[in-house]
């Protein structure tokens, strides 16, 4: 579980305001970093892809000149 | 006939009657005041848990009256390289110096007296000199007290120094069985330890904590199917924490801390430049003036692997 350090100290290898991963044997302590002020869960972002739908090109006209 | 005069001397009561006009007591002859016993014992107000002087941090007082203090520390850099290696880098050895520099403030207070209240005082039976003299030193010990432990008005200090790693407790200890209190502080000095890598001089052999922590540690057994011994004094015992101290300080935002921490100088050490002087008194007329100071760094920590801290106890 990617979480980031937003307490004053660094976490179990963690530095402060930096991202890391939290240790296996400290997952079922997550709410309590949560309770504490001490971790904040990074959920991962969904990008989702817009889709455009092509559409054809216009075509510019272009006066002939007679 | 017997008249009233004979068998009362009224003459007596009318006395007493006169003299109970002159009595600022209501009702009676006998003065409330004359009840009353003034103790020669004076007992003074106690502070709670001035306890960071006997944290067994060393106290330096090194820098005098200089503004700021610098440490320096060096280590070594390289290493040999095998025979026939051409390598440019290897085989040198080198010296790496780092440094850091903390800065000092001066703390001032006064006290004022005048020969009347001297006089007073002394009427009472107090020292009012000795008195006054005994409050700076009070205060004194108190601010070191608050510095050491939280900073005060240097910044930081034991218990929330922000070099120090930390982590969080399963649950507060109260919730807790002894055991997982013990197996918390276990945790917390094994990861501390390993941190510096068993280093003797950077190891933990003490431990903050807040008064109902301690008095939770002290008053729950550990396993009480194997005996009588307290998750306290398993911790002392086993995990070679030497001292135990109790302030109330370790209480930062409604939350409980413990600290485990080295006592050696080569991992902290408390700066006291300037310790508490007091200035001579003066004298004007009937008024009497002392001043006193003493100028601060704080808290100089020069590994911040030295300490651990266990938050949410």
């Amino acid at each position: 579980m990617q979480v980031k350090n937003i307490s004053k100290n660094p976490i179990l290898g963690i530095a402060v305001g930096t991202v890391g991963e939290l240790p296996a044997n400290r997952l079922n302590r997550i709410e309590r970093y949560i309770e504490l002020g001490m971790f904040e869960v990074i959920e991962d972002e969904k990008k989702e892809v817009k889709t455009t739908e092509e559409q054809p090109k216009k075509r510019t006209r272009t006066t002939k000149e007679k | 006939m017997a008249k009233l005069k004979n068998i009362y001397d009224l003459q007596s009561f009318d006395r007493a009657i006169e003299q109970v006009k002159h009595l600022d007591t209501a009702g009676g002859t006998i003065l409330g005041r004359n009840l009353e016993y003034v103790t020669q014992e004076v007992f003074k107000q106690r502070v709670a848990g001035v306890t960071f002087l006997d944290s067994g941090i060393e106290i330096d007082n090194s820098g005098g009256w200089a503004d700021a203090i610098t440490k320096r520390k060096i280590g070594v850099n390289g290493g040999f390289r095998t025979e026939g290696d051409n390598t440019n880098t290897n085989g040198k050895i080198s010296i790496k110096a780092e440094k850091d520099t903390i800065s000092v403030i001066m703390r001032e207070a006064s006290s004022d007296w005048t020969e009347m209240q001297l006089k007073q005082s002394d009427l009472e039976g107090r020292n009012l000199v000795q008195d006054l003299i005994g409050g700076h030193d009070q205060l004194y010990k108190q601010e070191i007290d608050e510095i050491g432990y939280t900073g005060g008005a240097v910044g930081t200090g034991l218990l929330n120094y922000s070099g120090w790693s930390s982590d969080a407790s399963a649950g507060v200890f109260s919730g807790l069985t002894g055991l997982e209190m013990y197996n918390e502080i276990r945790d917390i000095i094994n990861l501390q330890r390993a941190g510096v890598y068993n280093d003797p001089m950077f190891s933990c052999d003490a431990m903050a904590v807040h008064p109902d922590t301690y008095n939770l540690l002290a008053g729950t057994i550990l396993n009480s199917a194997a005996g009588a011994m307290s998750v306290l004094e398993a911790v002392k015992m086993n995990l070679g924490i030497k001292k135990v101290i109790v302030t109330f300080r370790a209480n930062i935002s409604s939350v409980k801390r413990l600290v485990v921490y080295s006592t050696f100088r080569e991992g902290m050490m408390m700066r006291i430049p300037q310790a508490l002087m007091v200035s001579p008194v003066e004298q004007k007329g009937f008024h009497y003036y002392v001043e006193s100071l003493f100028r601060i760094g704080g808290l100089d920590v020069a590994e911040n692997g030295a300490a651990y801290v266990l938050t949410g106890v």
